[in-house]
C-alpha cells in the first residue's frame, strides 16, 4: 500500500519531470540562418579563370559562423575557397575579412563553410561571399544561380577572370549565411528576509535574464555561503541548471527569456547575536566566442539575531515577561525609524570616480555599480561646474521620486547613500561618522591610491553601520570628526580645496557646529 | 574562470570630435548609458574588465578599467575637463587617419590631461585604419607616418569597423599602468 507521503513524493518527481520537459528547447549552437537566398536555377563554374561572388546586406549586426553555397565538386581532388570581403566601389574589396576552404562532394547540395574565429558583421553594410578555385576550367566547382537578379534584391552576383577586375553578373547565387547575435544578460538577487534566528531558513531568489537576440553559450551563478549559513536545497534543476561544488550553478545555451531559481539556507547555532552573515553571488557568462561578459557580484547580508541557546535551569520565563514591554518599545521605535528612513544602497567612491565599496539592501540593481559610481562622480563634476560661482562647492544630495541620495564628501573619497523616507538629521550624522571612519583608517592609502583593491578591502566592513548593525558613533568619534574638520580648514589640499564640509553644508545648516552646540 | 578584479583603474579617451572614440569603446566595453549623456555632460563612463599578465609573477591579474569617454567638442569648459581628468591613470588619445588636424591636436589633448594628473601611460590610437589606403593617397604615406611617429607615445592603427587593434590598445594601456604601479620602467611621453 502506498503511503500518502510517498504519493506526494512521486507526484513531486512527476511535476519535476514535467517542468523539465516544459522548458523551452535551447538554441544549442551558433548556427542560425541570418541571410539566405534558396532559389535555384542553373549552375555556373568556378575555376582559376573565373571566380564568382555574391553580395549580401545584414539587417542586424551579428557574428557570422558559417556560409553555405548550393554547389558541387566537378573534380574530387579540388577544394573550394570562400572568403568574406567588405565592399569597395560596388565590388568585393581586395582585402578579405576571413576565409576558409573545403573539399566538397560531387553531388549537388548545400556545402558548408565554417568560420573560426567568427566574423563580426555590421548591419546595413554590404559584404561579399567570394568563391574561388585554383582548378583548371571544367575541373573546379559549380555554384547554382537563382535564375534572376532579383531573387535576393539586397545583393547581386559578380564574377572576375583574374581575381582583380570584377563585373556584375546577371543573376543572384544561392547562398545561406549563418551566425548569431550577442546576448544581453542581467542578474539580480533577493532575500526572503534580512534577519533570522538559529535554525530558521532564508530563501535567496536569483533572477537572470537575456534580453538580447542571441543565446549565451554558458552562464554560471556561484554562491558562497558564509559559515553561519548551511545549505538546505535549491531548485536550479527546474530551469536546467547543473549544480557542482559548494555551490556553483551552470546553465548552457541560455536563450532570450527570464530565468529564476532559488537556494534555501538555514542559520547554524552557536554564533553571537547580531552576527552578520554575508552570502556572495557571482554571475558570469560567455558568448559563443568564448568571451566573458562582465561579472556581476552581489552580497546579501543576513543578521543572525538569536543563537537559540535553550538548555539551562535559569527561569527564562521571568526574563521573557520582563522583556515584553521593552520589546514593544523597541518595536515601536524600530517601526517608526523604518517608516521614516530605509537605506537602499551605499557607495564609497574614490575622488577619481572609482568605486571602492558598495552594499545594497534591495539586491536588484540592473546597472553595474562601478559605472553608477563613475557616472555619479561625472554628474557631480558637471553640477559643480555649472552652478558654482567662485568656489567649487560639492553637491550634497539628489532627490528622485521617493528616493534621496545623500552625498558625504571626504578628502579623497565620498560616501553616497540611496535611501527612502525622511531624515531628521541623525542619519546624515551617521553617514558623516562613517565617512570619518573611512578617513581615519584609509585616508593615507586613498591619498595616493594606485587602484589596488586589496588596500581598500576593509572599507566594506564598515558599511553595515548604516543599517543599524553597529552602535552609533560615540562622542569620542564625533570629537575626532570635529578635529578632522579643523584639520581640513588648517591644511587645504589643492586637490580638494573648496570641498571641505563647511562648503558642503546645506543652506541654513552648519553640520559640525550643530553637534558642537 | 576569469581572475577576480584586483585593480580598478581610471582611463580617459581624448581626441577631437568624430574621430571614433565612442565607436572604439562600443567595440570593447560594457556600455550601459545612452550616448546622450556624453553630449549633455561632456563625458560618459564605460567599463572594461580584462586580464593581463602580472609583470612580477606572470599570473593573470583582473583589471577593471573605468573609461571616461571625453567629448571632443571644444565648447566643453576647460575647468570641467580638468575635473574629469582628476585621478586618471592612463590615456588613450584618438585621432582620425583621414583628418590630419586631429593628429596635430592630440598633443594638446594629452597635455591637458597631464596638466591635471601628471605624465601618465599613454597610447595613441590612429583610428579608421580601414581607410588607410585612402589616407595615404591623400597625404602621401611618408608624411602621414612621420606625423604619427612624432606623437612620441606608443601608437597603433585601429579600426572600430573591423576591430583591428581595438583589444590591443586597451590591454597595452592596462599593462603599462600595472607596470607603473609596480615601479617598473614605462616610457612616458614628455609631460
Amino acid at each position: 500500500m502506498t503511503s500518502p507521503a510517498r504519493r506526494i513524493s512521486s507526484l513531486g518527481c512527476l511535476l519535476l519531470l514535467a517542468l523539465i520537459a516544459m522548458a523551452p528547447a535551447a538554441k544549442a549552437d551558433p548556427y542560425h540562418i541570418q541571410v539566405q537566398n534558396d532559389a535555384l536555377g542553373t549552375e555556373q563554374g568556378i575555376h582559376r579563370q573565373q571566380w564568382l561572388a555574391q553580395s549580401f546586406v545584414p539587417a542586424t549586426s551579428f557574428f557570422l559562423s558559417r556560409v553555405s553555397l548550393y554547389a558541387r565538386d566537378r573534380s574530387p581532388s579540388e577544394v573550394l575557397t570562400v572568403q568574406i570581403r567588405p565592399s569597395f566601389g560596388g565590388f568585393p574589396d581586395s582585402a578579405s575579412l576571413a576565409g576558409t576552404a573545403v573539399n566538397g562532394p560531387s553531388s549537388a547540395g548545400w556545402l558548408n563553410f565554417d568560420f573560426d574565429p567568427y566574423v563580426e558583421l555590421d548591419r546595413n553594410l554590404t559584404y561579399w561571399i567570394v568563391a574561388s578555385s585554383n582548378a583548371l576550367s571544367g575541373q573546379g566547382y559549380d555554384w547554382w544561380r537563382s535564375g534572376s537578379n532579383s531573387a535576393y534584391p539586397q545583393g547581386t552576383g559578380a564574377f572576375t577572370p583574374n581575381g582583380v577586375n570584377w563585373s556584375n553578373g546577371t543573376q543572384d547565387f544561392a547562398f545561406r549565411v549563418y551566425g548569431f547575435h550577442q546576448p544581453i544578460l542581467a542578474f539580480s538577487v533577493s532575500a526572503s528576509r534580512l534577519t533570522l534566528d538559529a535554525g530558521q531558513s532564508v530563501v535567496f531568489t536569483m533572477n537572470f535574464s537575456n534580453t538580447g537576440l542571441g543565446s549565451a553559450n554558458s552562464v554560471w551563478v556561484n554562491v558562497s555561503l558564509p559559515p553561519q549559513l548551511s545549505f538546505v536545497s535549491d531548485d536550479a534543476i527546474l530551469i536546467g541548471g547543473i549544480r557542482s561544488g559548494a555551490y556553483s550553478f551552470k546553465f548552457t545555451n541560455v536563450g532570450s527569456r527570464f530565468w529564476s531559481f532559488r537556494l534555501t539556507a538555514s542559520a547554524v547555532g552557536a554564533v553571537p547575536t547580531g552576527t552578520v552573515a554575508e552570502t556572495v553571488f557571482v554571475f558570469e557568462g560567455t558568448d559563443h566566442n568564448g568571451r566573458s561578459f562582465t561579472r556581476v557580484v552581489h552580497v546579501a547580508s543576513t543578521t543572525i539575531l538569536n543563537p537559540g541557546s535553550t538548555s539551562s535551569d535559569f527561569p527564562w520565563w521571568i526574563l521573557g515577561v520582563a522583556a515584553i514591554p521593552i520589546a514593544a518599545m523597541v518595536f515601536l521605535f524600530w517601526r517608526r525609524r523604518s517608516i521614516d528612513l530605509s537605506v537602499e544602497e551605499v557607495f564609497v567612491v574614490h575622488q577619481s570616480g572609482i568605486l571602492l565599496a558598495h552594499q545594497s539592501k534591495t539586491l536588484t540593481p540592473d546597472k553595474d555599480a562601478d559605472l553608477l559610481a563613475a557616472m555619479l562622480k561625472t554628474v557631480q563634476d558637471f553640477i559643480q561646474e555649472a552652478f558654482s560661482t567662485r568656489e567649487r562647492m560639492p553637491m550634497r544630495g539628489l532627490q528622485f521620486g521617493e528616493f534621496s541620495i545623500l552625498i558625504e564628501p571626504g578628502r579623497n573619497h565620498y560616501v553616497a547613500v540611496v535611501y527612502r523616507g525622511q531624515d531628521d538629521g541623525s542619519f546624515a550624522s551617521r553617514v558623516g561618522d562613517l565617512s570619518g571612519q573611512i578617513e581615519d583608517r584609509f585616508g593615507i592609502t586613498l591619498a595616493s591610491w594606485s587602484g589596488d583593491m586589496r588596500e581598500v578591502r576593509g572599507i566594506r566592513d564598515l558599511l553595515p553601520v548604516l543599517w543599524g548593525q553597529e552602535p552609533e558613533a560615540s562622542s569620542e568619534a564625533r570629537d575626532r570628526r570635529k578635529g578632522r574638520a579643523r584639520h581640513w580648514r588648517q591644511v587645504p589640499d589643492s586637490a580638494t580645496e573648496g570641498e571641505s564640509p563647511e562648503h558642503g553644508a546645506r543652506v541654513g545648516e552648519t553640520r559640525f557646529t550643530d553637534e558642537e552646540g | 574562470m576569469p581572475p577576480s578584479t584586483a585593480y580598478k583603474i581610471k582611463v580617459c579617451l581624448v581626441g577631437e570630435a568624430a574621430v571614433g572614440k565612442t565607436s572604439l569603446i562600443r567595440r570593447f566595453v560594457l556600455d550601459q548609458f545612452d550616448d546622450r549623456y556624453t553630449s549633455t555632460l561632456g563625458a560618459k563612463t564605460t567599463k572594461a574588465e580584462i586580464a593581463v599578465e602580472d609583470p612580477e609573477t606572470g599570473e593573470p591579474v583582473g583589471i577593471a578599467m573605468l573609461i571616461w569617454d571625453i567629448m571632443g567638442d571644444r565648447h566643453v569648459p576647460e575647468s570641467l575637463l580638468q575635473a574629469y581628468f582628476r585621478g586618471t591613470q592612463g590615456v588613450i588619445a584618438v585621432c582620425d587617419v583621414l583628418r590630419l588636424p586631429t593628429i596635430e591636436r592630440l598633443r594638446d589633448w594629452v597635455q591637458s590631461v597631464y596638466s591635471v594628473a601628471g605624465a601618465l601611460p599613454t597610447i595613441c590610437a590612429v583610428n579608421k585604419a580601414d581607410l588607410l589606403r585612402e589616407a595615404e593617397a591623400i597625404y602621401e604615406g611618408n608624411d602621414l607616418n612621420a606625423r604619427i611617429a612624432s606623437l612620441g607615445a606608443p601608437h597603433f592603427l585601429t579600426s572600430a569597423k573591423t576591430g583591428e587593434n581595438v583589444r590591443t590598445i586597451f590591454h597595452r594601456l592596462a599593462e603599462d599602468v600595472l607596470r607603473r604601479h609596480r615601479s617598473e620602467s614605462v616610457t612616458l611621453p614628455d609631460a
